[in-house]
């Protein structure tokens, strides 16, 4: 029997699907053609960019962090005060980071030290993250930095611009090269693929599994709560549960990149469309007039639809490569482990 | 040497000779005794009979939605790498329970505005159901539906709360049948039909060899899709009765009231497998889990310690059992 491989056609898919999206939206909606709302869509995808990444990475190997919606609101509640306290930007950037990596820390101790499944251990992270911002913040009010306290480095980041763009969409483009080399050209990113695909496999043939999957979590939360800060630098101050909205759509940015992997392997492209894609329906409906509270709805609509064209355009009756088909279709008799 | 008495030992269990699970439930009632018997101490109303009858109460809600996700997750499989979870089942509740609050403030009998009600979270039940019999991530599905119904939510309550005042709702709410609250009797009607249809049943046990074995339990000529579609579905219509008492429980309904039930009903769930010797989620053991999640939301009301110092707690006790319950299965494997 044969791995016949993905229908070659399949990774065009995606593209046309948000061309034809994007063709939509302009006949609703002229405006939403011009460069000007070109450089919007794109700066705002910034932050969910950085998300999706580290959700990418951890996808990959079978599992997934609920909790980097707690990462991005560590990393801007710890930013936010620090300088509130008098810091200076440089450490409270390292401190905004160290708490995701915190949170990647214990997630990953959960999940590869007890052998916790991931699914439950991110939604218990998740919650106790959202209690202990709460308790923080005495109930969960925001932090804002009086306009003088507010390093210049910091306002910066979120307000300088560049060729029109904001400076975050560069950071999230060298963050996307980044991620792509350490995904795509490491033998990390092989054995992380290795891990989703087959982790017993993996073990025998000696991969280091334990270390890089317990890497894994602890870069998602790190580059969560960098988005957190980068989040938090656009409006100089922290919100709590600003992290949420960005759950389902890096969620949803990471299947949808799956479509146009040959293997359907999660991947730094691929998540990289899924991210316009998220960004393109909030913007063109905004543009089409659409009432705000119809996005959440369009969200989870979108993640629905792709996950069923992705079943129903699949041609190969063997199934995908294992992490991303595990994922996509847990159930299906004789295949995997 | 010690050498040759040593061979004829048994292998090392980890836990010294504890068998952690015999004694786990056993471990888990304890704790819910010693976490009342605490409040009790701390507060001398903790255990006046209004009190408790407010817990049993608040829990009722919880309790309902939670028996859906209990049946989810024993039709997945408790072990929740491949199976299934439905997260949008507090959104659901809280979609149904703003869906007959606008009914009925609408005008509409009380009747039919529950009937919508229950369509309504029929047809995420239906998405959940799809989605799953067709092989799909539950999570992923249940993510989609969890955003789409809190966005139908929102659109429905345009994020104000809606009060109500209808007879039969407030009989619901404040009357007692035979000594207590009607919200009570209602719990107690559920949970003994849950009870005996999940572990007393044919089509019960049948559920469990899903869970435990959908491959043999294929092989043995039970139609796996059936049963699979059945539990999404009956998760989102539980979802949507427990959205009734909502309704009833804060006479009307609030924005968002659903979503924040979703870590309760988790922790509900997830924990009724501590209080089962077979590791495998139940619905007595669901009950407890959500009289505890009232329990403590209710004494830490009356310590007067803040309410985010509950979720925390919540959020922990989630990962506590959680981790446990993996400790112990794991043990079971050696």
């Amino acid at each position: 029997m044969t791995f016949k491989g993905r229908d070659s056609r399949m990774v065009w898919t995606p593209v046309v699907a948000l061309a034809a999206i994007c063709a939509l939206f302009t006949i609703l909606n002229p405006t939403f053609a011009s460069l000007g709302n070109a450089q919007v869509i794109v700066g705002h995808a910034a932050v969910l960019t950085l998300v999706a990444l580290g959700m990418t990475v951890v996808v990959r190997t079978g599992g997934v962090d609920l909790s980097i919606a707690v990462a991005v609101d560590f990393g801007a509640l710890v930013t936010v005060a620090m300088m509130h306290d008098g810091y200076t930007f440089p450490f409270a950037l390292v401190g905004g980071v160290l708490a995701g990596v915190l949170l990647g820390c214990i997630n990953a101790l959960l999940i590869v030290g007890a052998g916790m499944d991931p699914i439950l251990t991110t939604l218990g992270t998740l919650f106790l993250g959202q209690g202990a911002q709460a308790v923080y913040t005495e109930g969960g009010s925001p932090i804002f930095l009086p306009v003088e306290s507010i390093p210049d480095a910091f306002y910066e980041l979120g307000h300088l611009t560049l060729l029109g763009l904001p400076v975050a969409v560069f950071i999230a483009l060298a963050a996307v090269a980044a991620f792509w080399v350490l995904l795509e050209k490491s033998t990390f990113g092989r054995t992380l693929v290795a891990i989703g695909a087959q982790r017993p496999a993996a073990e025998a043939a000696g991969l280091p599994v334990r270390r890089d999957l317990f890497l894994a979590y602890v870069i998602c939360g790190g580059i969560g709560a960098f988005a957190g800060v980068v989040l938090s630098a656009g409006v100089s101050s922290y919100t709590p549960e600003a992290g949420y909205g960005y759950l389902l759509d890096a969620v949803g940015a990471v299947f949808v990149g799956t479509t146009m992997h040959k293997e359907g392997r999660p991947n730094v492209l691929g998540t990289l469309l899924g991210v316009l894609f998220f960004g393109v329906i909030s913007n063109g409906m905004v543009l089409a007039g659409i009432p705000f509270q119809w996005q959440r709805i369009a969200e989870g609509g979108l993640l629905l639809a792709v996950l069923g064209a992705n079943m129903a355009l699949r041609r190969s009756p063997t199934p995908l490569f294992t992490s991303i088909g595990r994922i996509l279709r847990p159930n299906q008799v004789g295949g995997g482990r | 040497m010690e050498a040759a008495s040593q061979t004829a030992q048994l292998p090392d269990r980890g836990l010294g000779s504890l068998d952690v699970r015999r004694i786990l439930p056993f471990a888990g009632l304890l704790a819910l005794i010693a976490v009342g018997a605490y409040f009790a101490v701390e507060s001398p109303l903790f255990l006046r009979w209004s009190n408790i009858s407010n817990i049993i109460v608040q829990g009722a809600v919880v309790a309902i939605a939670a028996y859906g996700l209990t049946l989810v997750l024993i039709v997945g499989g408790g072990n929740i790498v491949t199976g299934g979870i439905d997260v949008s089942v507090g959104a659901v509740t809280g979609l149904s329970a703003s869906l007959i609050a606008v009914c009925v403030a609408a005008g509409w009998p009380l009747g039919l505005a529950v009937l919508a009600g229950l369509g309504c979270a029929a047809a995420i039940g239906a998405i959940n159901a799809i989605g799953a019999v067709i092989g799909l991530s539950a999570l992923i599905v249940t993510l989609a539906t969890m955003n789409i119904a809190a966005g139908v939510d929102t659109l429905l309550t345009d994020e104000a709360a809606v009060r109500l005042d209808h007879p039969v709702i407030e009989w619901i709410a404040s009357s007692e049948v035979a000594g207590v609250p009607v919200i009570a009797a209602i719990l107690a009607l559920v949970t003994l039909l849950f009870y005996l249809a999940v572990h007393k049943t044919r089509i019960g046990l049948r559920a469990h060899a899903v869970g435990g074995n959908r491959i043999s339990a294929h092989l043995a000529g039970i139609p796996i899709k059936r049963y699979v579609a059945c539990a999404y579905l009956a998760c989102a219509l539980t979802a949507g009765l427990a959205g009734l008492l909502l309704v009833a429980r804060i006479h009307g309904s609030s924005p968002g009231a659903g979503s924040i039930l979703l870590l309760d009903i988790a922790l509900a769930s997830f924990i009724s497998a501590i209080f089962s010797r077979h590791l495998v989620p139940n619905i007595p053991g669901t009950l407890l889990g959500a009289m505890f999640g009232a329990l403590l939301t209710n004494g830490f009301t009356l310590t007067n310690v803040p309410t985010y110092w509950v979720t925390t707690v919540k959020g922990a006790v989630v990962l506590l059992v959680v981790g446990v319950a993996a400790l112990a299965s794991r043990q079971k494997d050696r």
